[in-house]
């Protein structure tokens, strides 16, 4: 009788395996694994850095540190949590580059982003409305912002959103009360129009 | 639908900004390239910060490098004047004398290392004392060695042979004395008095 472990049939052992082909340095493992969590990773830090253009850099940053740190891999988390704590970790670190350059060359670059759509003149007030609600979510302190992300965009409950970050639960809901609390006079604004 | 304005504001927006940077057949590649590119990158500046750091290290152990050159008063110097000329033996005698002053001060610094020496190696003034007290305490570490035999060990015979040692080679100490009672002790095969 073979052992339940031997054919993977869920999704983690099947990344499991994967991982473990990876740090034998097996060939084309890695692309697969490139291949199955791309799209996953790479719509994180896109909202993570509130849909700046810079999310490419910051996605091959992420591949790049799994790639290094795959040999101490343990597999306490699934391959897809890990990656995506890679992900929140890299997009910290670009936003305190961000910082440490000249806040003037931050508000320049807000201004040089790449305008969400061309489109008639509703159209372009409605972007113009979005624009003003990704500036503030780019505004938002980047803790605040993930937990916004996670919980908002990503669909994730509040346990989830702890566990991927690292946080307790209590922290994870300080924050989201604090990240509404910044929007909302940006939400009642819009109410009113 | 969210019942959340604000999580259908959020949504609009990630609509609106599309699905994120498109999947790139390239990046593993890629990936693995700017890894290796960045190893040897970290590999030659730590190379190149290792074999500065030993250069300079290693510049003030080079040859020639220790004494800088000594200065030297710039040549074609101006001749001395006539009233440095006059000062000139005055000078030189006060040099010689100095000179004198010195030596006579190294000579009896000498003298009195010397004489220190001498003092410690000479016997005191009072040297007959200082050999009375070395007599007494050789008596009585033979006689300690002695006592130990004749109460503790019981070897009598070899306790009677250092108690005649005592009175034979220290017969003027009060050690003698004590070896002198034992013996006559030993001799009668009754103690005088307790042991200690």
């Amino acid at each position: 009788m073979s052992r339940a472990f031997d054919k993977p049939t869920t999704r983690d052992d099947r990344e499991r395996l994967l991982c473990r082909r990876i740090a034998q340095g097996k060939p084309g493992a890695f692309d697969e694994l490139v291949r199955g969590h791309h799209d996953d990773v790479a719509q994180l830090v896109y909202r993570l850095l509130a849909w700046d253009s810079e999310a490419e850099e910051v996605v091959q940053e992420v591949f790049l540190a799994a790639w290094r740190a795959l040999p101490r891999f343990r597999g306490e988390a699934s391959v897809s949590t890990w990656l995506r704590r890679i992900a929140v970790n890299k997009c910290r670190a670009r936003k305190r580059r961000w910082k440490v350059r000249n806040r003037w060359w931050w508000h320049a670059r807000l201004s040089h982003t790449e305008p969400l759509q061309q489109s008639t003149l509703d159209a372009a007030l409605d972007d113009e409305r979005l624009e003003q609600v990704r500036s503030a979510v780019r505004a938002l302190p980047h803790r605040d912002r993930e937990v916004i992300v996670l919980h908002y965009l990503e669909q994730k409950d509040v346990d989830r959103v702890a566990t991927e970050l690292g946080l307790r639960r209590n922290t994870v809901e300080v924050r989201l009360h604090r990240a509404r609390a910044r929007l909302k006079p940006l939400l009642e604004a819009m109410m009113m129009e | 639908m969210a019942m959340d304005p604000l999580e259908d504001l959020l949504r609009d927006v990630d609509a609106a900004a599309g699905p994120g940077p498109p999947r790139d057949g390239q990046l593993p590649e890629r990936v693995r390239q700017l890894d290796r590119r960045r190893r040897r990158r970290k590999i030659a500046l730590g190379g190149s910060a290792t074999a500065v750091l030993l250069v300079a290290l290693a510049v003030p152990y080079l040859p020639g490098r220790r004494d800088p050159a000594p200065i030297w008063p710039p040549l074609g110097r101006e001749s001395p004047s006539v009233a440095e000329h006059s000062e000139l033996p005055r000078l030189e005698a006060e040099l010689a004398n100095l000179e004198s002053q010195l030596a006579a001060l190294l000579a009896t610094e000498r003298h009195v290392a010397a004489t220190g020496q001498l003092r410690r190696i000479a016997p005191p003034p009072n040297r007959e004392e200082r050999v009375r007290r070395q007599l007494d305490l050789s008596a009585a570490t033979v006689l300690a060695g002695a006592e130990v035999k004749y109460h503790r060990l019981s070897l009598t015979d070899s306790a009677a042979v250092d108690y005649r040692r005592v009175c034979e080679m220290y017969p003027d100490t009060i050690s003698a004395e004590t070896a002198a009672v034992r013996l006559a002790e030993i001799c009668r095969g009754l103690p005088e008095e307790p042991a200690r």
